[in-house]
């Protein structure tokens, strides 16, 4: 029976029974609620993706370098995308190298197949002109995709979760630094496909998108390949944005 | 007030309170990123700690906002109120981790300002799905910033515990800003219904305690016309009425009035603590002194002035015992005024 | 944009006339302004600091007025009592 006579005064050192034990009883509730919202929220949560960024695990790589549209390191038939550190593109990094042998410095990043170097730097090293042409661009023609714009370094494995809402203010800073956008889709079999995002006229195209990042969206375009990367042209005018 | 102010005026249950606090967060903290770390083995450490931290800081504010109400309901729980401020800035603590730990991760090393960045990197404010949920709980954090930086009781006593109380129910501003900050953003890509659940339970919790707790005051002063009689005195209750070393509240000239009964006399003073404004009403007769229920401020129920150090004064009321009914004059007596007890 | 980058200046340039007007007085002029504040410890002058930056038009204004107390409070009971109205009338 509660002792409604009882009166807490804070200061006093001892609380009168009744109020002390009701008190350890809200307490040992409130401490075993802290815990359940805690696991709840840890098991709630969506699965993260499987992407890396290698960070601290600095790797020499050599390549030829494809400058435009979108920075690359093409060594053997594989293309690496190339950014710089922080929010920024690598344009600047490799501007005049375009088909020219180098060896540079960096970080891995990773998913799905697709790789990326964050390139360090002053670590870009000229070794020679390239013997051999290194590219041929291969039609697949023209197609309407559903799908969401991403700043391809986060999405890549900088960042877990890196698209969909939460992550579009960096998304958005990203694109706006230089980091080429990537329009991620799915195919038939639900496997995703990155595509490189670029102006009809096959152009960078990151300030023209920067209202349209990390939304649903549909976009119709022309598909190519050139070696083992998949580019998207079309006008940022006929992005259509999806319920 | 004419005591120097501490830092903080720590006593033992404060001690306990900060102690029990501090080792929940930090239970809170470990269960979320440890065990989140073994779960999700992908997730980098920075996405758990802002998860860790926006999500705890969530779950503070709502014990935070119930802890009043649950008080006015069931004053026995009033412990949990003592030391509330700590609680809270603890709160802001997290909240704040949180903020900058995202603003480090998702605006800094770009070619904006961090600050401008989560302002203008979502353009999308045409729309409702879309809409930038950075900014608002950017405000929210400046809301609970100011309210961490008021709650010292140098606050209190320099902008007056009134202005004080309106400053903070800014927190129910914040909050709302806070939920759709949670809706609008990471809501709007996890796809467990489990988790709109949780803040939809929590927010049941903070409004219907409100909504139940409010309901009950109204009550209380719904019984305010009490009819004034030929020479200026109210007929508030009969002796009997209150209990002893208690008071009754009533209410007259627009403010709660307590009147206590004690060592075979009556005393009325307004009702309202100068420190929080707690009700000393609810409070009791100790040492002799009125003893408000919220942080213990002392009054003497004669002169409602704070026995020396202290310098607290309240209103007090000019009252009468007649036939067994205490009589009360409605206009009040300048804070700290003496008024001669009625013998009962 | 240049809203928001105006909106920022703006905030910081409040902030840092904030932070130096707390300086000088959470050390010299709190205790001016509320004579309980004149003795007390470090902890508190740091305590206050944060509020101190965020509010410091207000602290400005009452220290330049040469106010040396904290202001009364403003209720119904204390706005009616009866050497109020005597004062009034």
């Amino acid at each position: 029976m509660p002792n409604n006579h009882e009166f807490y005064v804070g200061y006093l050192p001892k609380a009168p029974s009744g109020i002390a034990a009701l008190a350890k009883r809200s307490v040992i509730g409130l401490v075993l609620l802290t815990m359940a919202v805690a696991l709840v929220l840890v098991f709630g949560q969506q699965r993260f993706a499987v992407s890396f960024f290698e960070f601290g695990k600095v790797q020499e790589f050599q390549g030829v370098v494809r400058e435009w549209p979108i920075p690359l390191l093409i060594s053997g038939s594989t293309g690496m995308a190339l950014v710089a550190e922080g929010k920024h593109g690598a344009s600047s990094l490799v501007a005049g190298l375009e088909g020219h042998s180098v060896k540079l410095s960096g970080t891995l990043i990773h998913r799905d197949g697709s790789e990326m170097i964050e390139v360090i730097e002053g670590s870009v090293q000229f070794l020679g002109k390239a013997d051999r042409e290194v590219s041929t661009i291969e039609d697949l023609g023209t197609h309407s995709l559903a799908g969401e714009i991403v700043d391809s370094k986060c999405y890549l494995g900088v960042m877990n979760p890196g698209h969909t809402k939460p992550h579009r203010e960096c998304a958005s800073l990203c694109i706006r630094g230089g980091i080429p956008p990537m329009f991620v889709v799915r195919d038939k079999s639900n496997r995703r496909v990155n595509l490189w995002l670029l102006s009809e006229k096959g152009e960078p195209v990151n300030q023209q998108v920067l209202d349209f990042v990390s939304e649903p969206l549909e976009i119709t375009g022309q598909v190519s390949r050139i070696s083992d990367q998949l580019y998207f042209r079309a006008a940022p005018a006929t992005y259509k944005r999806l319920p | 007030m004419s005591q120097a102010y501490a830092s903080v005026g720590w006593n033992r249950q404060k001690k306990l309170y900060d102690l029990v606090m501090l080792a929940s967060v930090s239970v809170y903290l470990a269960l979320f990123v440890g065990i989140g770390a073994i779960v999700h083995p992908n997730a980098t450490v920075e996405t758990l700690l802002i998860r860790g931290f926006g999500t705890g800081a969530l779950l503070m504010l709502h014990v935070i906002l119930s802890i009043g109400p649950l008080c006015r309901l069931a004053p026995r729980l009033l412990p949990l109120l003592y030391n509330r401020r700590h609680f809270g800035v603890a709160m802001f603590l997290m909240a704040l981790a949180h903020g900058a730990f995202s603003l480090v991760q998702f605006h800094a090393l770009g070619d904006l300002n961090p600050l401008v960045s989560v302002l203008v990197s979502n353009t999308r404010y045409d729309s409702l799905s879309n809409f930038p949920f950075q900014p608002l709980g950017l405000i929210a954090l400046l809301i609970l910033f100011l309210m961490a930086a008021t709650s010292h009781d140098f606050w209190l006593a320099n902008l007056t515990a009134p202005v004080w109380k309106r400053l903070h129910m800014l927190v129910y501003v914040a909050y709302g800003l806070i939920v759709a900050h949670v809706v609008l953003g990471v809501l709007q890509a996890e796809t467990n219904r489990l988790l709109v659940m949780i803040l939809g339970t929590g927010m049941v919790v903070v409004l219907g305690l409100h909504l139940i707790a409010g309901w009950r005051e109204r009550k209380l002063d719904g019984t305010a016309d009490l009819p004034i009689s030929a020479n200026g005195f109210v007929d508030v209750c009969g002796v009997e009425d209150i209990e002893a070393n208690c008071a009754k509240v009533v209410t007259l000239t627009g403010e709660r009035v307590a009147v206590f009964k004690y060592d075979g006399k009556v005393s009325a003073l307004s009702n309202v603590c100068q420190h929080q404004n707690g009700p000393l009403g609810e409070g009791r007769i100790i040492d002799g002194c009125v003893t408000c229920p919220w942080h213990g401020y002392q009054y003497l129920p004669d002169s409602g002035a704070s026995p020396p150090p202290f310098a607290e004064k309240v209103p007090t009321f000019n009252v009468k015992v007649v036939n067994g009914r205490v009589l009360i004059d409605p206009k009040p007596n300048a804070p700290g005024t003496r008024i001669e007890p009625a013998k009962i | 944009m240049v809203v928001a980058q105006w909106m920022v200046n703006l905030a910081m340039a409040y902030a840092a006339l904030g932070v130096a007007f707390a300086i000088a007085f959470v050390f010299y002029g709190v205790g001016k302004i509320d004579p309980a504040a004149k003795d007390a410890p470090l902890t508190f002058r740091l305590l206050i600091f944060p509020g101190v930056a965020a509010l410091w038009p207000l602290l400005l204004k009452r220290w330049l007025n040469g106010q040396t107390l904290p202001p009364a409070e403003q209720n119904a009971h204390r706005n009616s009592d009866k050497s109020v109205k005597e004062a009034k009338s």
